[in-house]
Parts: C-alpha cells; sequence; structure tokens
C-alpha cells in the first residue's frame, strides 16, 4: 500500500476514535444531522490528508522513479540533487548519491582493471602465438621441432580461451555488455544451428527445433545470447553419440516460455549441473567448467533461469527459463 | 605494400613486420604514438596497424590524426580488448577492419587482401591448380565442364590452402579460418582431418590429390606452382 495512502488511514482512524469518545461522552442523543455533518466532515478529511501526503511525498516518488529504478549501471545514475524542502529526503538524496558515487568508481576501477588484464595477459600471448606461426612457416625449421611448436601452440590457444573466458566473465559481471536489443530466440537458433552444421553432420545426429514457435527476447545482448545458445548445444553436439540426437522444444513454466535441449549423450555430474544453475561458486578454470560459468552468468545477466531435468539418466535435458520477454 | 605498424609491444611488432616482409609487404614499426604520428607525415601507407594500448597516445585519437593526414590508406585496429564499444568506435572512426589479440598471422594477411580488394573494387581471379578452377565469387569448384560438390567447409579450407600455397597449415590455423573463436582447442578434435580426407576423396574422383600433402603432427600443404 502506498505510504499516503497509509499516513491518510492512519489520520482518519485518530479522528474516528477521537470522535467516538466524543460521542460516547455525549450527555444528550445526537441528533441524526450530526452524524451526516460527521461523516462527511471526515471523508473531506481524508481527501485533504490523502492529497497533502502525496505531495509531500512527491520528492520520494521522483527519487524512486528518476534515480532508482532505471538503474543497471551506476554510471546511469542521475547525480543532479532532489528539489525538496524536507530536510529527511534532502538527507536520504545525498545518502544514495554519495552510495552510488561509490559504487561508480568501484565500477571503473574494475573496468579499467579488466582492460588493464585483458592488455597485459593478451598480448604475450599473442606474441608467442604469432612467434609460433612465423617459425612454423620458416623453411629451415625441422618437421620434428614444427610438429612441438604446434602442440606448444594448442596449450598456448586453451591458456587463451581460459584468459578470455575470465575476461569475458569479468565484464559481464561489471555490467560492460549493453542490454539493449530485442532479439529472436529462433533467429539465434538458426545461426548457431548453422555454425555447428558440419559437427552435427560428421556426427550424424538427428538434429530438430520445433517449428512455428519462438521467444522475443527484450533488453537483450545478441553476441551474449549466441555465446550462451552456442555453447549449450555445441556442449550437447560434442559430448553426444554418434547417429544421437538433439531436440531443441519450447514450453511454459507458469506464465514464462521455456526453451528446452534436450541430448541422447552421457547426460551431466552433479559438479557440472551445480556449476551450470548456481550463483557464486567459484570458477574452476578446468575442462568444461569455466564455460558453464560462463553460460550460468550471462543468463542471469538476462534473468534467464536455467535448470537441468536431474532426473534424466540418460541424456542431458536443459530448461531455459526467460523472463524478459515481448 | 607499404605498411606502418602501430605497436607498443616489440616482440609483437617485430613478429608482424617479419611476417608481413615475407610476404611482399614494405613495413615500417612505430613504437610509440608520438613517433607514428611523425611517419604519417612524412611517409605515404597503404596500410596502418594500430594497437590501441599505446603508452604516450590515446589510439582512437591517432586514428583520428592519421585518417586526417592519410585518408587513403587502409587501417586494422590490432587490440587485445575484446569489447564491442570500442570496436564500433574504432569502425566508426574509420578504421576497416578490427581483429583482436591474439590473431592468427595468416587471418591478418588474409584481412588486409580482402579490404585493398573491396577499396579498389577488385574481385578475386578463379584459382588454376591441377586441372580444377576455384570461383571465388560463385564459391564454386569445377573440374573442366563438372562441378565438384563441396561442402561450406570443404570449399573454405580449400580455398584458404590454395590461398597460402606450398606453406604449412597448421591444424589450428585451419581451424580457426573457418570457425573462428569456436574452433576446438582440444587435441582430441580431429575435425579438420575429417573435412580434408572427404575434400581428398571428392577432388580425387576427377585427378589426382598427390599435391595435398599431410605434414606428420603438423598440418597440411598445398604443393603447387605459385600463383602468376
Amino acid at each position: 500500500m502506498r505510504l499516503a495512502v497509509k499516513i491518510s488511514l492512519y489520520n482518519t482512524f485518530v479522528r474516528l476514535l477521537l470522535a467516538a469518545g466524543c460521542w460516547l461522552a455525549w450527555p444528550a442523543p445526537i441528533p441524526s444531522l450530526w452524524y451526516i455533518v460527521v461523516t462527511v466532515t471526515l471523508g473531506l478529511m481524508i481527501k485533504v490528508d490523502l492529497g497533502y501526503a502525496h505531495f509531500l511525498l512527491r520528492p520520494m516518488r521522483i527519487l524512486i522513479r528518476r534515480k532508482l529504478r532505471i538503474i543497471q549501471d551506476p554510471g546511469q545514475f542521475d547525480f543532479v540533487p532532489l528539489k525538496t524542502s524536507t530536510t529527511d529526503l534532502r538527507q536520504l538524496d545525498k545518502r544514495i548519491n554519495n552510495l552510488m558515487s561509490q559504487l561508480d568508481i568501484r565500477f571503473a576501477c574494475e573496468k579499467a582493471f579488466t582492460a588493464y588484464a585483458s592488455h597485459e595477459l593478451l598480448t604475450p600471448i599473442a606474441v608467442l602465438r604469432n612467434r609460433f606461426d612465423n617459425i612454423i612457416a620458416d623453411e629451415e625449421t625441422p618437421d620434428h621441432i614444427a610438429a612441438r611448436l604446434v602442440d606448444s601452440q594448442q596449450t598456448l590457444l586453451r591458456l587463451s580461451r581460459i584468459v578470455q573466458m575470465l575476461l569475458c566473465l569479468a565484464r559481464i559481471e561489471n555490467h560492460q555488455y549493453l542490454k539493449n536489443e530485442t532479439i529472436s530466440i529462433r533467429s539465434v537458433l538458426l545461426e548457431v544451428l548453422h555454425a555447428l552444421d558440419d559437427r552435427i553432420a560428421m556426427k550424424e545426429i538427428t538434429m530438430t527445433l520445433e517449428p512455428d514457435t519462438d521467444i522475443v527476447s527484450i533488453s537483450a545482448n545478441h553476441s551474449l545470447l549466441y555465446t550462451m545458445l552456442v555453447n549449450l548445444i555445441g556442449n550437447a553436439v560434442r559430448y553426444n553419440t554418434d547417429q544421437g540426437h538433439v531436440t531443441i522444444g519450447w514450453g511454459r513454466f507458469g506464465n514464462r516460455p521455456t526453451l528446452t535441449i534436450t541430448d541422447s549423450g552421457p547426460g551431466m555430474t552433479p559438479e557440472q549441473i551445480a556449476m551450470l544453475t548456481q550463483y557464486g561458486r567459484p570458477v574452476k578454470a578446468t575442462g568444461n567448467g569455466i564455460g558453464l560459468q560462463v553460460i550460468q552468468t550471462i543468463s542471469r545477466f538476462h534473468h534467464i533461469g536455467i535448470s537441468v531435468d536431474p532426473s534424466t539418466t540418460k541424456g542431458t535435458l536443459i530448461t531455459l527459463k526467460f523472463t524478459d520477454i515481448q | 605494400m607499404n605498411t606502418l605498424i602501430v605497436e607498443d609491444e616489440p616482440a609483437m611488432a617485430e613478429e608482424i613486420a617479419h611476417f608481413l616482409r615475407k610476404v611482399g609487404f614494405v613495413c615500417d614499426v612505430a613504437r610509440t604514438g608520438k613517433e607514428a604520428s611523425e611517419r604519417v607525415w612524412m611517409n605515404n601507407y597503404d596500410f596502418v596497424l594500430i594497437d590501441l594500448g599505446l603508452p604516450d597516445y590515446d589510439g582512437f585519437e591517432l586514428l583520428q590524426e592519421t585518417i586526417l593526414c592519410q585518408h587513403d590508406a587502409s587501417y586494422l585496429i590490432l587490440t587485445a580488448s575484446g569489447e564491442l564499444g570500442n570496436k564500433l568506435r574504432g569502425l566508426n572512426l574509420g578504421a576497416d577492419d578490427y581483429m583482436t589479440k591474439p590473431f592468427s598471422l595468416l587471418e591478418l594477411h588474409a584481412r588486409m587482401l580482402a579490404i585493398n580488394r573491396r577499396k579498389h573494387g577488385l574481385t578475386e581471379p578463379d584459382i588454376i591448380f591441377s586441372g580444377f578452377v576455384l570461383d571465388p565469387l560463385a564459391r564454386r569448384v569445377h573440374y573442366g565442364l563438372r562441378e565438384v560438390e563441396l561442402t561450406r567447409r570443404e570449399y573454405d579450407l580449400l580455398h584458404y590452402l590454395l590461398l597460402y600455397r606450398n606453406r604449412v597449415l597448421t591444424r589450428l590455423q585451419l581451424a580457426e579460418h573457418i570457425w573462428g573463436n569456436m574452433a576446438d582447442d582440444g587435441p582430441d578434435s580431429n575435425y579438420i582431418d575429417v573435412h580434408l580426407k572427404n575434400l581428398r576423396r571428392k577432388l580425387a574422383v576427377y585427378a589426382s590429390t598427390d599435391w595435398l600433402e599431410t605434414v606428420r603432427g603438423v598440418g597440411y600443404r598445398a604443393n603447387l606452382p605459385h600463383l602468376s
């Protein structure tokens, strides 16, 4: 219930109590005209109270609407002081401004750190990568040395992927990705299936995308949603058996539309499921742990719930529950 | 083609310059923004490769300044920052392309050639090899009048091998070319080998594929006469 309504109801209740006290203490019976006068007066009082409380709390509504409701990042915060003659609200506004300013500084520091880490970590990797390229391409490099360098290049690629995924996680957590696109999930799925077509064909996997349905996600980031779906479906293909199947279906969970990905692979371990569905677990840069963390972080960034059906003994059933939809 | 490499990391600049010189480019290296700024006022370049993270200059400012000074050159941003905002800003300021470190030098070269063709309205000529004709515009391969049915990936692999003929291409370089960031990093991944096996099988129906050599433990090489 609105604060203004609560204040005016409280005032009315007090006045009713006073009126009841007066009525009980009155020595003679009260004429019926008095009841009408009292009722009309009380009604007027409620209206005046409500109007005044509404007027008093206007700065609070502005504070919520203009400053707090639309904020996804401290950088978007409106630091202009609130215009009000009420000292308490002025102080509240001042404190919120201070708090957001501190948060803004922390976010800026983290952004600077990610940019710095990105440069400092990826530049040496790039140097090594290019040096290996040049040595392998050199006609004078013996084949057995080239073969060992190829192994090293593979290791370097894994290192580079881990660094890039960790930086991606940091950027998402730090809200460095814009979330201002309206995206058809079906069209992203078609892009993903196009990118994976040769891997699907090589393993002779039966891929089924249920027709005639779509989910249009609003306030979304296309490249992140693509990364999430290409990882989920890529895993379903990569860890599947030859001639297995992957089915992408649509459904509902309460009033939320859902996307399901079912495969005939070996299923996920409880640890992998926890990595995919639970926030706050320490990042494990081994196996596909970090990839699962990236999926989980992107889904949380988009308010998409992820669940894995634990009853699936063979294969995996992953359900994505969408919230921000058109 | 004259190329200016603006890169503060000496080893990185050296490797890029070494590679580009080998494929026929003339390269100058500037280690700071100031040095780059001086060079663009003194020399004419066809390509300027700019690292955004310079110690003394804002990379975007340098890009704007060099575009003002040499608007006929092509600009390629090389950076460790994977932020989409930076990419868009660079492209909006007039850069022709944007590559995120670490990248393959072959990929850098391929993009430079593509920019050059785009800028001068050129089309890539047909590639004739071992009796086959690869038409890059139509993305088709013919042997005489008969078309060789290749998948998208097989075509891409063949095209890349022909572009860098007589050079060993590692499985990683081939995988990154066709899948980009989705290239598998597992040592057990054999997608490239399967594609190459299928490619050989399809070409062998028409003519010998002895020119397509497997370099054990390294990758593949197309042993063909150099392009004229």
